[in-house]
């Protein structure tokens, strides 16, 4: 259906009254075929349920014609005359201001009373509320002249299987070439003779009359001509006389080869050629520009993400961009890095993968480089770049911070009334003791319950620090909880915050680890210089020398260590 | 009848018997003509055709044109594991078909008698050391080097920008060195592998138009890297409709546009510092200079200047190569279309170098005289003196060894697309100065 519309609306270009065009009835016919059909008019071609439906350029010009008058859909009944559709492509070819002066496409359609055509208009206040701008551009669709689409149309042709159809259609297109001006015709044998499609060629020729021919061959292109030499000399039978006599008589050869030589000539001066006299001087444009290629390449990084539409494609944008920082950062241009991401954070909607890719780049590392170069002298760019990560996303640069060894009062300020921003450090930082004292010295309100909260996670980074500050306000039970865990800086500081305590409770949980199974000898040497510095404690490890039931090797070591702590803490170093 | 011919004919039979039947006409014309080609070759004796490193042997002798025109078709016999090739007169139709079929990978078993492979009657010292440094060296290393740019890209991986960027570099070296063998070189054309040769191109045009203009070597450089690379998107974009008979729908249009996006995309990702600005031009030059092109530019200004030179090269090569859809275009007939589009499609200033740098006779034109013998151009510093290969006599006969002759303007009837005539103007580099 879209063939035969692209090929309606080919024909219709032709002639002054197509409906009387026997290739124009047969491509209506086989249009109203379709009755029910519903087209969607898209810039560029036709859609139907969704799916852009592949046609002729000719279909893909009709399309853009109807978007233009501000078509939503197309479709047709079987009433469908070839009067009027020949009627409705007349009015579509009038520019669109004309067609609005007379009321519409719609209006006039109605107005003149055609049958067997359904068309439905985009609803022009929400489309022009809506819809982008590039909608209403019509997409760049090379300008295929007249004689192209004719060799579309015997590309359709040659396609039809059944021989004697294929016969009748390819005399339709010859009553269509004769319909023609000499100049269009002659242009039309040159594409034709042009085309490396020597099947199409010859269906075309075979039919055609010797005197068709002999009127158009003094408007040939020299080339052309040759080739139509080439193809005489392959026509076997009579034929080949008539059509030599009818192009190579010899005196129209010579008329020829005389007008091809000043051809040549004019075209030369036509076009003014001049000499290659002296070489042009360089102009700025062609001069080296570190400077301006690397911004062009900046652009065009925006101009890519801006561009692509289908997501697969826009995760290998994000990739790109991500090289393009990395290999900057890596080099040192902090300037250059700053120009790459600024390209992308620039846009007002970036698409998703890339959106990611900002949050993402650059790394902690690379932050750290950034840092590191910014303390130097020369770290302009590298100083911009951290300020603009500090504006946008100050989370990112805080640890990194931290682990260069800013004071906390400075995280502190940095972290301004967002106490997220250091929590979220804590677990990237080399040294959380920052961090954590940061956000202690912010005094944000409820700090406390929160890290509280991250002790609780075994995977949370600084846990011994961490309860360092909080440990003092935390029940004996949950210390003595931590202090069974196996990550020996948490179970040690919480026996330090138990010992520190003095109570009798968390004196008898740290005897009872002492005493347990569970613990190695290093910890109950540990734990037992803890008790032997408080007096109950030391009564305990007093309690475990004495008795004298315990003899097995287990209590020789816990007596051995009781005896340890005893003695230094008995005799000070 | 040359080595050429062989390989014409024995490339269309191999091709004819992967899409169709043994029995089929065009196989069969396809082997006949390379039986008759062989034959009328070797006449009486034996041949031998070495492949060693890229390069073809005809006994001793290499083959340099034919190594870079056909070297699609010899790296797929190399890739067979066909090294030599032995023929003994005379050549029988059935062991030639063997052989072709067996080239073909539709064949598990090697010819025998008279036509053998792996016979290695000679030695590497017998065939001398190739010149590593030719100007066709160079054509085919920047071509092979692109091939695997596309690959790459492809695949999804980084291209191999260094090595693009020595490519480069030894092309521009030629540009130097012999602008006329260069623009020479810039005429080679093939059907297949049409982006390579095409690229390889249009990136010596852009060096051409970058020594006429005085251009600073780095400046260069980075022009012509970004002009071989301009295409390289197209690695993206499905294989079937870049060779497709016919003219593109709208979808198939929408698919082939992206191919601008997809090659910055891939630039990007894999380019040093410094190397980046190909995406610009990769972007760009299907941009056209009133902005009206393809992709939108989401940016105020015009495509760079780099980019409006590299597609004034591009649409030139691309008009006189011959395409699936169309013929190849005269010199003249394709600046004359470039000069149409000057001022919308093109940048003025850049078409008036290209016209000016090529002239109204380019190096490499074939010319038809009022003779009717046909030239080569191999330079024109004037219209009274255009300095020119006699390739074929009035009479019609070709020139194995063509002459030098000087031709004045008033004596040249037409400009003739090369194909047409079937003269490869690349084949007389060696006798160009
Ligand atoms: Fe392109």
């Amino acid at each position: 259906m879209v063939a035969a519309l692209g090929s309606a609306w080919t024909t219709a270009g032709l002639y002054p009254d197509v409906s009387k065009q026997e290739p124009f009835r047969v491509a209506a016919i086989r249009i109203s075929r379709y009755a029910g059909a519903e087209l969607r008019v898209r810039a560029g071609g036709f859609v139907i349920s969704g799916d852009p439906v592949p046609g002729p350029d000719a279909a893909g010009r009709l399309a853009n014609a109807l978007f233009l008058h501000g078509t939503e859909s197309l479709g047709f009944t079987q009433d469908l005359t070839p009067e009027s559709l020949a009627h409705l492509l007349k009015i579509v070819a009038l520019a669109p201001e004309v067609v609005d002066d007379q009321g519409g496409l719609e209006g006039m359609v109605a107005a003149a009373g055609l049958v067997g055509i359904r068309l439905t208009m985009r609803n022009q206040l929400a489309g022009l509320g809506g819809d982008t701008p590039e909608a209403f551009t019509v997409p760049d669709e090379p300008d295929i002249p007249l004689e192209m689409s004719f060799l579309d149309q015997l590309e359709l042709v040659a396609a039809q299987p059944d021989a004697d159809e294929r016969t009748a259609a390819v005399m339709g297109l010859i009553d269509e070439f004769t319909g023609l001006a000499p100049g269009s015709q002659a242009e039309l044998i040159d594409r034709l003779l042009g085309t490396s499609r020597a099947d199409l060629r010859d269906l075309f020729l075979d039919q055609l009359a010797p005197n068709d021919l002999a009127r158009v061959v003094e408007h040939l292109d020299p080339t052309a001509f040759r080739v139509l030499g080439e193809y005489v000399s392959y026509v076997e039978g009579p034929r080949r006389g008539e059509l030599t006599e009818a192009i190579g008589d010899p005196a129209s050869v010579l008329r020829f080869r005389a007008r091809v030589a000043e051809s040549v000539r004019e075209r030369m001066t036509g076009i003014q050629l001049a000499r290659p006299t002296s070489a042009a001087a360089p102009s700025a444009d062609f001069a080296v520009d570190h400077e301006g290629w690397f911004q062009a390449s900046t652009e065009v990084m925006q101009g890519v993400a801006l561009v692509e539409d289908r997501p697969d494609r826009q995760g290998r944008v994000a990739e790109a961009w991500k090289t393009r920082v990395d290999v900057s950062l890596a080099g040192q241009e902090d300037e250059q890095a700053l120009a790459w991401y600024n390209s992308i954070i620039d846009l007002d909607d970036p698409p998703d993968p890339l959106a990611e890719a900002v949050a993402q780049v650059p790394d902690t590392e690379q932050i750290k480089g950034l840092l590191e170069r910014r303390r130097a002298a020369a770290g302009i760019g590298a100083r911009e770049f951290v300020e603009l990560l500090m504006g946008s996303d100050p989370g990112r640069v805080i640890g990194p911070l931290a682990d260069a060894g800013e004071d906390s009062t400075h995280l502190a300020a940095l972290a301004g009334d967002d106490p997220e921003t250091l929590l979220g450090a804590i677990a990237s930082v080399d040294d959380p003791l920052p961090v954590i004292v940061a956000l202690k010295a912010a005094g944000y309100r409820g700090a406390d319950p929160r890290l509280i909260e991250l002790l609780d996670s075994p995977e949370t980074h600084g846990r011994a620090e961490i309860l360092v500050l909080v440990g003092p306000s935390l029940g004996v039970d949950r210390l003595g909880r931590l202090l069974l865990e196996e990550d020996e800086a948490v179970s040690r500081q919480a026996a330090e915050i138990l010992r520190r305590g003095r109570t009798t409770a968390g004196l008898n949980l740290l005897f009872q680890r002492f005493e347990s199974e569970d613990a190695d000898d290093p910890e109950r040497e540990f734990l037992a210089h803890l008790l032997a510095g408080t007096g109950d404690g030391a009564n305990l490890l007093k309690g475990v020398m004495t008795a004298s039931n315990l003899l097995t090797g287990h209590g020789r070591s816990l007596r051995a260590a009781a005896r340890s702590a005893l003695g230094s803490a008995e005799e000070p170093r | 009848m040359n080595t050429r011919s062989v390989l014409v004919s024995f490339r269309q039979a191999k091709n004819a018997m992967g899409l169709y039947p043994q029995e089929h006409p065009a196989v069969v014309s396809g082997v006949l003509g390379t039986l008759k080609a062989l034959r009328d070759t070797m006449a009486e004796s034996d041949m031998t055709l070495t492949l060693v490193q890229g390069h073809l042997y005809r006994e001793r002798e290499p083959q340099p044109h034919e190594s870079l025109e056909f070297s699609d078709l010899l790296a797929g016999l190399r890739g067979a594991g066909i090294e030599t090739v032995t023929f003994t007169a005379p050549v029988q139709v059935n062991d030639l078909r063997q052989a072709i079929a067996f080239s073909a990978g539709l064949s598990p078993d090697p010819p025998e008698q008279s036509v053998r492979f792996n016979e290695h009657p000679y030695s590497p010292e017998d065939l001398g050391i190739a010149d590593d440094d030719s100007p066709r060296v160079r054509y085919a290393a920047a071509m092979d080097t692109l091939k695997k740019a596309m690959l790459s890209v492809g695949h999804d991986d980084r291209i191999p920008m260094a090595d693009a960027t020595v490519a480069v570099e030894r092309l521009l070296e030629v540009t130097v060195a012999q602008p006329a063998a260069a623009l020479l070189l810039a005429t080679l054309k093939s059907h297949d592998g049409y982006t390579f040769y095409h690229s390889v191109n249009v990136a010596i045009l852009s060096l051409a138009m970058s020594q006429n203009l005085g251009m600073d070597p780095e400046a260069s450089k980075t022009l012509a890297l970004g002009a071989l690379l301009h295409d390289v998107g197209k690695a993206r974009v499905d294989a079937k409709l870049l060779n497709t008979a016919g003219r593109l729908g709208p979808d198939e249009w929408a698919e082939m546009r992206r191919h601008p996006q997809e090659g910055a995309t891939a630039i990007l990702a894999s380019a040093a510092p410094g190397q980046e600005f190909a995406a610009v031009v990769a972007f760009e030059h299907h941009a056209r200079y009133d902005r009206t092109g393809y992709p939108l530019l989401g940016y105020a200004r015009r495509p760079h200047p780099f980019s409006r030179l590299v597609t004034v090269c591009d649409v030139y090569d691309a008009l006189t190569t011959r395409r699936s859809y169309r013929r190849a275009e005269s010199p003249t007939r394709a600046l004359l279309t470039l000069a149409k589009g000057a001022g919308t499609e093109f940048d003025p200033a850049m078409v008036d170098l290209l016209v000016s740098m090529v002239g109204v006779h380019p190096v490499g034109a074939v010319l038809e005289l009022e003779d009717q013998s046909l030239v080569v151009v191999t330079a024109a510093p004037n219209t009274e003196r255009i300095e020119a290969l006699l390739v074929q006599t009035a009479s019609g006969e070709r020139l194995t060894t063509p002459e030098p002759v000087i031709v004045d303007e008033k004596r040249v009837v037409e400009q003739l697309p090369a194909d047409i005539v079937d003269v490869q103007p690349s084949e007389f580099l060696d006798l160009v100065g």
